[in-house]
């Protein structure tokens, strides 16, 4: 399904992916002509790795039928003690407070209808 | 507010339970499951009809649920799989017929049970104010001396089969313009950029009022009352009785046989009603009827019709 | 005449007017909030609408859809998140006033720019609809690839010096829109057998990945870069005073009647949509400061706090939302995504727009043209009723607590349109891709207009040249399209201006050392 089409639908694609390609050696090209200083990408790739595991985590949550309101309360709390919110106590009321607030708005406010969950009972 | 309603209706259900026993189907609410997104003809259909079945049933509600995806696979898959206890009904349209063979669907058409149908939507076929042809014969006649550009929903569609379907009766070849959205597909015939379009006559009628458009023909088996001068395919010497879009209700197959005659009594009955047939009148649609029997001879006859252009046009995947 | 009265008289109905207030103040707070928009305020919406009357619904809906515009430049100049993909550059020199403590400031031009584009357009709108629809149809497919083509020429401004990325990121993006359904042949490409990609993937949470959660993303890094154990919490920038200086405003007159005049043709041709005429305004404003302001004491450099970087979009993208109800009202046919959405809250009250709404709904049809207007001069006091209380209030959460919580906004809000788990893993996918084009200083602008623009440039391209039997001359038959000739001369100077100035200013300096060097 990914390449067994029709010559008649690949020629558009085909050409933009030449034209890509094109320019990727082009940009590769000048990188290595002016050689510039590299970046540390260390930083960002933590961020990024960790917060899409986070959520990726939670979508798998929400899909296997664990509801809304453990696996969000899970999440907002591990995302608030990456972002440096200390005292438990805290993140854990911060934790509570956005989880209410987001069932209330899109389950009870806007009536979104949210994957079955395992048991009736499970918010 | 919608679940204070809920709540009331919820008890309601309970004290009516009291009294009626000997009725047990709906005992809940059902989900009337609207495989695309909200606003569309499904959509607007279905919610006209959920709010008149909801003044008729007592105890119960249907709910209109929109599970959009996938040109309407994810939501129809969804009922596919469903329990087959009348709780989940599927708005039905002519897409479920063609989706296994053209998009890869994961069920059959028969995974459904057909319920009742209210709304056939013929095929018209429509040309430009400013076009030469003023009937359905002069069109088909230059169609044999120069390719005719003509404009479908998009390929595979059941619009761009209906025009295979018309070069398999009468020998002739189109060149098709597909064109996404029914707004970008006026534009392109009412600003004459096209010969022709072939179109649903519930939308075409929407743009009868510009004097932009014109109507040749009409794929069903009698005159339109609202278009008297407008003749039928076969009149025009297109030899296809029919070609019409269907919306219905379908459940899981296994549903109980007293489950689907409570249904199709219910759309009976709303079919019935006098301000249900306004509005949907008002919206563009003519609201019709045909029972499960009615509804499923119409699926298969359809799914008949497409099957051959399909294999024959290779559309398949 | 008449009908425009009924549709003031339509509006007077204290329970219409009340909702198009309520509409406006919505629209204000959806489009503040990150990872919703008005695509997903009307999904959810809609279903309800059913229930109510069609005036007061439809009433509602024009200032949602008028006011998210607005709206969406608040988180785009507190936060450098854009609310919604209109503010997508008023995020750029915005941010940077912020920065700079103007954030009142910033925020004031922001909103007075949607007002007065807003106001230009329903004016517009509210003299000339129905004339001006028949713009929509002179545009067959040959003029709609034309028209592709400029509007991916518009992001040419921005790109300086950076020319090979630009392209690369508007490849990516029209490489990204081909997914699914082949337009010629039906046959789905690059879906990998997932039924979701049928249909392309889906396009609302998309965009609620490139944008909600990249910027999540962002500031979650910026929260752990800054972070000090010691420090206490850290805030958001201060709002502080909203008075616009008296030359300003006229400084800026120039720019919002350019941008409004953009935002007015664009919206009104259908497929073009708010990106493409955010664009194009805020390469011209950009033109008009390099050629005026830059370089002269006390101004910012461009994209780094220039006031008309703000309203040039802005002015835009509200001139947008009226002018495209133009072709929708009279003709039937969208302008742009949002504006369809209007096609099914009419259905279901039993109207269809086009020829016959004028005819058999005049009350509505007219008091829709009106609404627009007074949600337009709404927006001031409601956008300051807003900064004060929710906005306030929201910018007072501690940005640590923020992350979290727009993560979960953008990940319900593109799960709400259409119910569809799939639509969550399309928003963290984007959001990661959108985040790593940002690391590699790969600019997102032409990668979103690419997937706005490829699908039309696609199918166009394909169907003119099926309608001129392969001939690509079509394009540049200046005696039978030539409105598609003029847009690809338009285009080709879009390129040719910007490359012909460098190497003049190229010239310039070279000239300038040589004599520096003779002198010396």
């Amino acid at each position: 399904m990914a390449s067994g089409f029709d010559a008649m639908s690949r020629s558009y694609p085909l050409a933009l992916s030449v034209l890509l390609m094109v320019f990727g050696a082009v940009l590769v090209l000048r990188v290595v002509i002016s050689q510039p200083k590299s970046v540390s990408f260390s930083l960002p790739a933590r961020v990024a790795g960790l917060s899409a595991l986070l959520i990726v985590a939670w979508i798998v949550a929400l899909s296997a039928g664990l509801g809304f309101v453990l696996p969000t309360l899970l999440m907002q709390g591990a995302f608030l003690y990456i972002c440096g919110v200390r005292p438990p106590l805290v993140a854990a009321i911060y934790a509570v407070l956005i989880t209410a607030v987001g069932y209330a708005a899109f389950v009870l406010g806007l009536g979104v209808r949210l994957p079955e969950t395992l048991a009736p009972w499970i918010l | 507010m919608k679940h204070l309603n809920l709540a009331a209706v919820s008890l309601t259900a309970v004290l009516m339970a009291g009294t009626a026993v000997a009725q047990s189907y709906p005992e809940g609410d059902i989900d009337l499951v609207v495989p695309f997104d909200p606003g569309g003809s499904v959509d607007v259909t279905s919610r006209i009809i959920a709010e008149t079945a909801n003044t008729i049933l007592e105890g119960a509600e249907i709910n209109v649920v929109n599970r959009a995806g996938g040109g309407g696979v994810v939501g129809q898959t969804t009922v596919a799989r469903a329990d087959p206890d009348g709780y989940t009904v599927l708005a039905m349209t002519s897409s479920v017929v063609t989706n296994p063979q053209m998009k890869g669907a994961g069920y059959a058409v028969s995974d459904f049970r057909p319920v009742a149908l209210y709304n056939l939507d013929p095929e018209v076929i429509a040309v430009p104010a400013s076009s030469p042809f003023e009937t359905a014969e002069e069109f088909l006649a230059a169609a044999e001396d120069e390719t005719m550009n003509v404009v479908v929903a998009g390929i595979a569609t059941s619009h761009h089969m209906s025009g295979l379907a018309i070069e398999r009766a009468t020998g002739l070849e189109f060149s098709y313009i597909p064109t996404k959205g029914f707004g970008a597909q006026v534009q392109a015939i009412a600003g004459g950029h096209a010969d022709a379009a072939l179109w649903p006559l519930g939308e075409a009628a929407s743009q009868m009022g510009s004097g932009d458009i014109r109507i040749l023909a009409i794929a069903s088996e009698e005159r339109s009352e609202d278009y008297p001068d407008v003749p039928t395919f076969e009149e025009a010497g297109i030899d296809i009785p029919i070609w019409a879009t269907f919306r219905g209700w379908a459940v899981p197959k296994g549903t109980p046989d007293e489950v689907v005659a409570d249904l199709s009594d219910l759309m009976q009955q709303v079919s019935e009603t006098p301000a249900y047939v306004e509005k949907m009148e008002a919206a563009g649609y003519t609201p019709t009827f045909r029972d499960s029997d009615g509804f499923s001879f119409v699926v298969d006859n359809y799914a008949e019709q497409t099957s051959a252009i399909i294999e024959e046009a290779g559309l398949g995947q | 005449m008449d009908m425009i009265l009924l549709g003031f008289q339509t509006l007077a109905d204290p329970m219409v007017a009340l909702m198009l207030l309520v509409g406006v103040m919505a629209g204000m707070v959806v489009g503040s909030i990150p990872g919703i928009n008005d695509n997903i305020a009307f999904a959810v919406f809609i279903p309800f609408s059913f229930s109510m009357p069609a005036e007061t619904a439809l009433a509602l809906m024009v200032g949602v859809y008028c006011a998210a515009a607005t709206g969406g430049a608040i988180p785009a100049i507190v936060l450098k998140v854009p609310g919604t993909a209109s503010s997508l550059l008023t995020a750029e020199d915005g941010h940077a006033m912020a920065r700079k403590g103007l954030a009142g400031r910033a925020l004031s031009i922001a909103i007075t720019s949607s007002v007065v584009g807003g106001i230009l357009s329903s004016i517009v709108l509210l003299l000339f609809a129905p004339s001006l629809a028949r713009v929509a149809l002179e545009f067959g497919y040959v003029e709609n690839f034309a028209l592709a083509i400029l509007g991916l020429s518009s992001v040419v401004g921005l790109l300086r010096g950076n020319i090979v990325k630009g392209v690369i990121a508007a490849l990516i993006g029209l490489l990204v829109a081909t997914i699914g359904f082949s337009p010629m042949t039906g046959a789905a490409r690059f879906t990998f057998g997932n039924i979701n990609l049928i249909e392309g993937i889906p396009f609302v949470p998309l965009l609620v990945g490139l944008f909600g959660i990249a910027a999540m993303l962002d500031l979650k890094a910026d929260v752990m870069k800054t972070r000090d154990p010691d420090a206490g919490p850290e805030s958001l920038p201060k709002i502080g005073s909203l008075r616009l200086p008296k030359g300003l405003m006229r400084r800026l007159t120039p720019v919002w009647g350019t941008s409004a005049a953009i935002g007015n043709v664009i919206g009104m041709l259908p497929g073009a949509g708010m990106l493409m005429a955010i664009f194009l305004a805020y390469d011209q404003a950009a033109r008009r400061f390099r050629r005026k302001f830059e370089g002269q004491p006390g101004e910012e450099t461009w994209g780094d706090g220039a006031p008309e970087g703000v309203a040039a979009p802005e002015a835009a993208n509200n001139a947008v939302t009226a002018s495209s109800m133009v072709p929708l009202l009279s003709l039937g046919i969208p302008g742009n995504s949002t504006s369809a959405l209007f096609i099914g809250a009419l259905a279901l009250h039993g109207m269809v727009p086009g020829p016959l709404l004028f005819t058999q709904h005049g009350n509505v049809a007219w008091m829709i043209i009106v609404s627009f207007l007074f949600a337009n001069l709404l927006l001031w006091p409601v956008a300051w009723v807003v900064l004060r209380t929710v906005s306030r209030s929201i910018f007072a959460i501690r940005k640590e607590a923020m992350v979290g919580v727009i993560a979960m906004l953008c990940l319900m809000g593109a799960y709400s349109d259409g119910a569809n788990l799939f639509n969550m893993w399309v928003a963290i996918a984007a959001g990661v891709v959108a985040y790593v084009m940002r690391l590699a200083s790969i600019p997102l602008g032409p990668a979103i207009l690419g997937l706005v623009l490829g699908p039309q440039l696609e199918s166009s391209l394909n169907n003119s040249l099926r309608i001129s039997n392969g001939d690509w001359l079509i394009f540049f038959d200046a005696v039978n399209h030539p409105i598609s000739a003029g847009m690809m001369v338009a285009s080709a100077l879009l390129w040719i201006v910007p490359a012909a100035m460098g190497l003049r200013d190229r010239a310039r300096a070279a000239k300038a050392a040589a004599a520096t060097k003779d002198n010396g």
